[in-house]
């Protein structure tokens, strides 16, 4: 449970994190976010900032509006995911587009980024602002991608490693880096928090991948293949097994499941454990990045380092 | 699968022999390394991660698949398309076969490539420039199925073996083959080695389209031969620019990697938007080429007919690559097989035109 391993402080800022718009013109857009994007989510991305900015010796208080900035931007990205997807189910309830319509839930995703635009204006460090305006850029550009590379077969490593870098990392690779801001950190710490944010991110979707292919995981077997996307695993099968191909062609975008899948489980697991392996790597990495980022200050909050490790042990064991 | 991960600083004494024998000791016992990335501090020291197996645990496939790999058999068609248009156009010019020179020739010439694919594999292994995410090369080094101090020496032998196969072929005839044999050398040596390592910089496209164009078809011409004429040169100059479009076409889609490494390329130095106009130029180039010789050079009309078969692949090509969004995009990443694809049928189908020539 993430609760076991947060420092108390962080745990009280995440839990009591004000996620109300108090729009009041449409008072029914707060309630449709609060039942769908905004409900009951793992908040992931403020305790980030959060863990980030204790190591660094910062107030919760001084970060809340960038934690509610951060899950904000998570929000409206996927608000307007489930809209590109035509997705009607999130986190096992009624997806925004589902509950009103596609337009409502593009606007609703656009008044969350406003909101965030407004706040951190009010803030007026525009060194963070102009960081997150990077990120919202990363994030729609992964995004295209994604789009683009729908039914594709043939994809890159690289394509990969990029989409998933914007798409993933780049909303973690700010949170990382706020704190570092905040306390005007020099450039290379700076770069070693946000590098810190960027292995995590990709670790994630490397793992998110292993999971997409895990019959007893919480999603439906191989959904990313239904979707119409290649994800890590199913990039190193191809690479192995060529032979896949074609059948793997024919289930690309194919919204049911085949009654048998083209591949022998063996050849599942030995992609799986080499995207595993790769996501150790970079988890490896994180690890040391955090250990040169603590050296680096003064009185680092060893609770909060020890938080910030027990992330990359929590990821490592999800895909033991 | 038991498998760990270890980091160690890129500047440590042992990095070099771990990447050449691809073992490490663990627990008193040798584990293959497998490097896995390269992450630099904010200090800017370089951490190696490498990925250790136990060796017996490695999934190899058959000594045949291993080998295929390493050596990029499907490589060769750069060296074994233009050696077969330049035999069958001297064939049907009723040109005398020097069979002994021009077989001696040919292998060396085959064995000149061999060695550069796996020397430069070894090269950008020990660069610690082919990693998951980042792999150009043949991957065998990646997946620990060889390591590299024997893909270098075999790649050594290789090379030695090449340049003796082509030695009588320049004795019989110094005055353009020592000129052809030296600048291929320079550039097998020069491709991914310093000083050169024409394989990062902009001119070393064009050295590709001089070395695996004109200058392979006169040198094969010469050794099949012992003659040459200006409708093989602009022959090969037409499978020179194929053979570009296929790296210019992988760069393409590499010019984000490239540029974060500082890697020039004719890419990188154009940008996505005016890279993709060189691709449709190179083609133009090609086809050009080909109209040229057949049209003041009486190159084969079969052979001008069917090498212009494949432009309707051609034209698909370039049309999913001015589709694509910018250089991540997912369109790019079979446009270099595509063009690869495109060359060999080209040259099959050039090669079948020069064959009917012969017969009839």
């Amino acid at each position: 449970m993430v609760s076991d391993w947060l420092p108390k402080e962080t745990l009280k800022a995440v839990e009591n994190l004000d996620l109300n718009l108090r729009v009041r013109s449409v008072p029914e857009i707060d309630a449709l976010l609060g039942k769908t994007v905004l409900f009951r989510g793992k908040k992931f991305r403020p305790m980030l900032c959060f863990l980030m900015g204790q190591l660094f010796g910062l107030d919760p208080d001084t970060l809340g509006s960038y934690a509610r900035a951060a899950e904000f931007v998570h929000a409206a990205t996927l608000a307007h995911d489930d809209v590109i997807d035509e997705s009607t189910l999130r986190r096992k309830r009624p997806t925004l587009n589902a509950r009103s319509s596609n337009a409502r839930a593009v606007l609703a995703g656009d008044l969350l980024l406003a909101r965030v635009m407004r706040e951190l204006s009010d803030l007026g460090n525009i060194d963070i602002i102009r960081d997150l305006s990077a990120t919202v850029e990363e994030l729609v550009g992964g995004e295209w991608l994604q789009l683009e590379a729908r039914k594709v077969l043939v994809v890159s490593r690289e394509h990969l490693e990029t989409v998933a870098k914007m798409k993933t990392a780049s909303l973690m690779i700010w949170c990382c880096g706020t704190p570092a801001r905040l306390v005007q950190a020099d450039e290379k710490i700076l770069t070693a928090c946000r590098k810190y944010g960027e292995c995590l991110g990709i670790a994630f979707q490397m793992i998110d991948d292993i999971i997409d292919y895990d019959v007893a995981g919480d999603k439906p077997f191989a959904q990313d293949l239904r979707e119409g996307l290649v994800n890590y695993v199913t990039f190193e099968m191809l690479q192995e097994n060529p032979q896949l191909e074609r059948p793997i062609q024919k289930l690309l975008g194919e919204p049911d499941a085949p009654s048998t899948w083209p591949w022998e489980s063996y050849q599942v697991k030995a992609a799986c454990d080499r995207v595993r392996a790769r996501a150790q790597a970079k988890l490896e990495i994180a690890d040391q990045l955090l250990s040169q980022i603590s050296k680096s200050i003064e009185k680092p909050d060893y609770n909060a380092l020890q938080a910030l490790r027990s992330i990359l042990v929590y990821l490592r064991e999800r895909i033991r | 699968m038991n498998q760990e991960i270890i980091s160690l600083r890129k500047d440590s004494s042992e990095i070099n022999r771990i990447l050449l024998d691809g073992l490490v000791t663990r627990y008193g016992e040798k584990w293959a390394a497998l490097p896995r990335e390269v992450s630099s501090n904010p200090d800017g020291i370089e951490s190696v991660v490498f990925e250790i197996i136990r060796p017996h645990e490695i999934v190899r496939p058959s000594f045949f698949q291993v080998w295929a790999n390493a050596m990029r058999l499907e490589d060769l068609v750069f060296t074994l398309v233009p050696g077969l248009m330049v035999l069958l156009y001297g064939l049907s010019q009723n040109w005398n076969l020097q069979w002994i020179l021009g077989g001696l020739s040919f292998l060396g010439i085959l064995l000149l490539h061999l060695a550069v694919n796996l020397l430069n594999d070894v090269e950008d292994h020990l660069k610690l420039l082919d990693l998951p995410g980042t792999v150009s090369g043949s991957g065998v080094l990646q997946r620990g199925w060889l390591n590299a101090r024997f893909l270098k020496r075999v790649g050594l032998v290789a090379l030695s073996c090449g340049v003796l196969l082509g030695i009588p072929a320049v004795l019989n005839s110094p005055a353009i083959l020592l000129g052809i044999a030296v600048m291929g050398a320079a550039g097998v040596a020069g491709y991914s080695n310093r000083p050169f390592s024409i394989k990062y910089r902009v001119y070393g496209e064009f050295s590709i389209l001089l070395l695996l164009g004109p200058l392979l078809s006169v040198g094969y011409s010469i050794a099949f031969f012992g003659k040459f004429s200006l409708a093989l040169v602009f022959l090969g100059l037409s499978a020179g620019f194929l053979a570009w479009a296929i790296h210019h076409a992988g760069h393409i889609s590499h010019i984000l990697r490239d540029e974060t490494r500082g890697t020039r390329t004719v890419a990188t130095a154009l940008g996505f938007r005016n890279s993709r106009v060189l691709l449709v130029l190179i083609y133009l180039g090609a086809y050009s080429s080909l109209g040229v010789a057949v049209g003041f050079y009486h190159l084969s009309i079969y052979a001008g007919l069917l090498g212009l078969a494949v432009v309707p692949w051609v034209v698909k090509l370039v049309l999913r690559i001015f589709r694509a969004s910018g250089p991540s995009s997912a369109l790019l990443s079979s446009v270099k097989k595509s063009a690869a694809q495109i060359y060999f049928w080209s040259g099959l189908l050039i090669s079948l035109g020069l064959g009917l020539a012969f017969v009839f």
